[in-house]
């Protein structure tokens, strides 16, 4: 297959995508949410390193993703432990009401 | 040999420390007051040995020695070097050989004292700094020897502390030496500035208006030192102190501090003619004035201090007439008979002490008729007092007379010394009058002692060193025999032996002069005594109504030491603390401590606007770090 | 794909779509969590903010990448790294280390999560 557009609009995706999940994590309440659009924004990353890595013919970017991908999904699986501990606590998952560090 | 002489400097400093940490630590060492004694007194009498020594061996090149360097800085060179030539090694056996002495009397008076270990620490630690005054070759060593004797001085002063007047006897020496000490500080910053040494060897300044600076700066600390007016007020309160202390510091070794100084500076005051004018006239002025404040004194160390003041005049004279070999000489003779006098005064008092029934153990109106319970002791200060007072052939009259002579010689420069021969020998008649006086009080005449009790002889520890030193103050005389004799060649002590390092000035008086002279201090010598004598001897302590009447409304103002404390006190004391009660108080309350105080109330005032980032809202935090990641970036991209 | 990335493509539905979206949607059935009102009806400062932020960060974003070369993708033909066999050798040979490294990483997760998720 050959490619006739150009490089440009791979990357401007990716920060589209990233960019959106960056407005969801800000704005969401709910935690579930937040970790979803974090997701999110870890896959535009993995869409710009596969661009980079086509760019430049270069394996590094690829394997790169690879571990990313392994990483998100550790983290995805703590986080959401930690929220299930956290609703046992708090019935809540509201993550504006975990506030007893406040002064 | 040249390997025992750092033992000079160290000796006394490891005795002191010894005996200081092994007393502060044991306190079964603080009883053993033989062994304490014996320590003491080796530390001192190890380097008198060596010193002896060298003078005995010496063929005129002087003996150096480094111990250690010190200063490395720049151009500053200074380390602990030190250079026996004739002048140190004298006064280093001076300063060694009364110090042993009194290492040794003091076994016996300080004999069951509760801090005696204490007592020998600071008196070896004393030794230490005054050897490393009299044996240093520059000033920096010297200097460092000056406030340790200074410092020494205020710990035995004060060493009944418990006294509160004791102690406020050595805060006022050690301030009134302080103020001395600033003067010498910044004639050494002169001196090093000109000549960049503080080397002795390298002193020569040679613009005159510099060399008056420095001999001005360098007399003002040995008036501080050595107790001229102004600053001599301390030296009658340092009488607090136990009277071994009185003798060696304050008679035979630190108050000659100054007139070593002066001496060692001989060329700089050379220089500088109207500075030795001003020695020659202050000295006179102090010597007379403290001649008269110690014919009304009825304390016998009081007397005695006063009489130092006086002494010390003399010496200072002889140094403004530009003969500082004669000076030096009287520093001799006059340690040997102060010191036995000071030393008998002290057995005396410790007589009238142990009998417990009189007031106050110092005045000699409770006392008479002593030489008959106290031989040695009142003979040994009989022979000292006639010393003193400058009867030949003992040794006062020939260091004595030779300062009038060189006082008077100089007059045909400056008519203004023959003023200060004028007082010098109006003083040496009171100096007779007075000491005869104090003598025939205590040991002559009827008893008015409660009866009943009677004081005893000291033991042999205190009376054998009165012995020598009085032996010493008879023949001490003869190193100095005057010009007139052989044209001064047998005049050992200024023409062969200090010659070589110091240079006096050339002032000769013609033999008929000269013989005048000495025939004529010799008559006043013998008024003073005779005089005192009969009149004592016929109404004893009624004596002094006489000498009331002579002197009318003005024997008050002699009996209060001229008012003199008082006059500081209004005139410079109380202006101080005014000025800290109302300028540098409220200073350090307001400011200082406002600012102190400021900076913890601004960081809790801070600190309470702040708390309200610390919200708890995740989105908020989440919030405030995009917002720096993209200004961060937008950084980046910027520039 | 179009990148001829063909092996992560797969790798990628494999693990989001198949493994981490169910794990959401197991914590989501497992909290058994009613209807809430969101954010996002509510207009306060904080949405407009993040709103505001999230443009200035796509602003910056696509400022720095359109300085690349755009016709970077077309000249270089076929990309030598897109099957599996390609990317297995490199991650066997040059990063053997860093794949074992995240095997370890995988099995801290997991054992991580139980502890935290236990029932105390």
């Amino acid at each position: 297959m050959e490619l006739t557009h150009n490089i440009y609009s791979y990357l401007l995706v990716s920060a589209a995508i990233f960019s959106i999940g960056l407005i969801g994590v800000l704005t969401r309440r709910n935690a579930i949410v937040v970790f979803m659009c974090i997701e999110m924004m870890l896959n535009a990353v993995n869409l710009s390193l596969v661009t980079f890595s086509r760019m430049h013919n270069n394996v590094e970017g690829s394997v790169f993703v690879f571990f990313v991908m392994v990483v998100a999904a550790a983290e995805a699986v703590v986080g959401l432990a930690i929220i299930i501990a956290l609703f046992r606590n708090k019935q809540d998952v509201d993550i504006n009401e975990v506030n007893i560090f406040k002064w | 040999m040249q390997a025992l002489l750092p033992l000079l400097i160290l000796c006394p400093l490891a005795g002191s420390v010894i005996i200081g940490l092994w007393g502060f630590i044991s306190k079964s060492f603080r009883h053993q007051e033989s062994l304490i004694g014996i320590i003491a007194t080796a530390a001192i009498l190890i380097p008198f040995v060596i010193l002896a020594t060298v003078f005995l061996n010496y063929d005129g090149t002087p003996v150096t020695f480094e111990i250690l360097p010190w200063i490395s800085a720049g151009d500053l060179k200074v380390s602990f070097s030190y250079k026996l030539d004739e002048l140190s090694l004298l006064m280093g056996m001076i300063v060694t050989g009364i110090g042993s002495l009194i290492h040794i009397y003091s076994i016996g008076y300080m004999h069951h004292d509760h801090g005696y270990y204490k007592y020998f620490t600071y008196l070896n630690l004393f030794i230490f700094a005054m050897n490393n005054l009299v044996l240093s070759d520059n000033l920096l060593v010297l200097f460092l020897g000056w406030e340790g004797v200074g410092a020494c001085s205020y710990f035995l002063i004060g060493y009944w502390y418990d006294d509160m007047s004791k102690a406020a006897a050595a805060q006022k020496a050690f301030v009134a030496n302080r103020i001395g000490d600033f003067a010498m500080l910044i004639a050494m910053f002169i001196i090093y500035s000109q000549t960049g040494s503080l080397a002795f060897s390298d002193l020569n300044i040679a613009s005159s208006d510099v060399a008056f600076w420095v001999a001005i700066l360098a007399f003002i600390a040995a008036t501080g030192k050595s107790a001229q007016i102004p600053l001599y007020v301390w030296l009658p309160d340092a009488m607090a102190g136990p009277t071994p202390v009185s003798a060696l510091i304050h008679a035979a070794t630190m108050v000659t501090s100054g007139i070593y100084l002066i001496a060692r500076m001989g060329p700089v005051f050379e220089m500088a003619p109207e500075v030795s004018m001003v020695v020659a006239v202050v000295a006179a002025f102090t010597a007379l004035s403290a001649a008269l404040t110690a014919i009304a004194q009825n304390d016998i160390k009081k007397v005695l201090a006063y009489s130092t003041v006086s002494q010390l005049g003399f010496m200072f004279m002889a140094l403004g007439a530009g003969a500082y070999t004669t000076a030096i000489f009287h520093v001799m003779t006059h340690a040997f008979f102060k010191a036995c006098l000071f030393l008998g005064s002290g057995s005396v008092i410790h007589a009238m002490d142990h009998m417990h029934t009189v007031e106050d153990p110092q005045d000699i109106r409770t006392m008479g008729g002593l030489r008959k319970y106290m031989p040695h002791t009142s003979t040994t200060f009989w022979i000292s007092t006639l010393a003193i007072a400058g009867i030949p052939p003992l040794a006062g009259f020939f260091s004595k007379d030779e300062i009038l002579g060189k006082s008077f010689a100089n007059g045909h420069e400056n008519l203004l010394y023959y003023f200060v021969w004028g007082i010098g020998v109006l003083t040496a008649v009171l100096t007779a009058f007075y000491m005869t006086r104090v003598t025939f009080l205590t040991f002559n005449g009827k008893e008015r002692f409660p009866h009943g009790h009677h004081p005893h002889e000291s033991s042999p520890l205190m009376t054998i060193p009165l012995w020598i030193l009085a032996i010493l103050a008879v023949i001490g005389g003869f190193l100095g025999l005057p010009e007139i004799i052989n044209h001064g060649h047998l005049n050992w002590i200024s023409h062969e032996w200090l010659s070589k390092v110091l240079g006096n000035r050339e002032v000769h008086a013609s033999f008929e002069t000269e013989l005048f002279l000495i025939t004529f201090s010799i008559v006043v010598a013998l008024f003073g005594v005779l005089l005192s004598y009969n009149l004592y001897k016929k109404h004893d302590l009624s004596g002094d109504l006489k000498v009331r009447s002579f002197f009318g409304g003005f024997y008050k103002i002699l009996e209060n030491k001229f008012y003199v404390d008082e006059l500081y006190n209004l005139i410079i004391i109380r202006p101080f603390v005014w000025l800290g009660n109302y300028a540098v108080i409220p200073f350090d309350k307001k400011i200082i401590d406002g600012m102190v105080n400021g900076s913890g109330t601004i960081v809790s005032w801070s600190a309470e606007r702040f708390k309200y980032l610390q919200s708890g809202l995740v989105s908020n935090y989440a919030l405030i770090m995009v917002l720096g990641i993209i200004a961060l970036l937008g950084y980046v991209i910027m520039g | 794909m179009t990148l001829q990335a063909q092996f992560l493509a797969v790798v990628q539905i494999m693990v989001y779509a198949g493994a981490i979206m169910v794990l959401f949607l197991f914590v989501v059935m497992l909290l058994n969590l009613g209807r809430e009102s969101d954010e996002l009806h509510r207009f306060s400062t904080r949405r407009g903010l993040s709103f505001l932020l999230g443009g200035a960060f796509f602003a910056e974003m696509a400022y720095i990448l359109t300085g690349f070369n755009g016709k970077a993708i077309a000249e270089n033909g076929k990309f030598a790294f897109g099957t599996v066999e390609e990317l297995g050798a490199a991650l066997m040979k040059d990063y053997s280390f860093s794949f074992e490294m995240i095997s370890v990483v995988l099995l801290a997760a997991l054992m991580g999560a139980l502890v935290i998720a236990k029932k105390a």
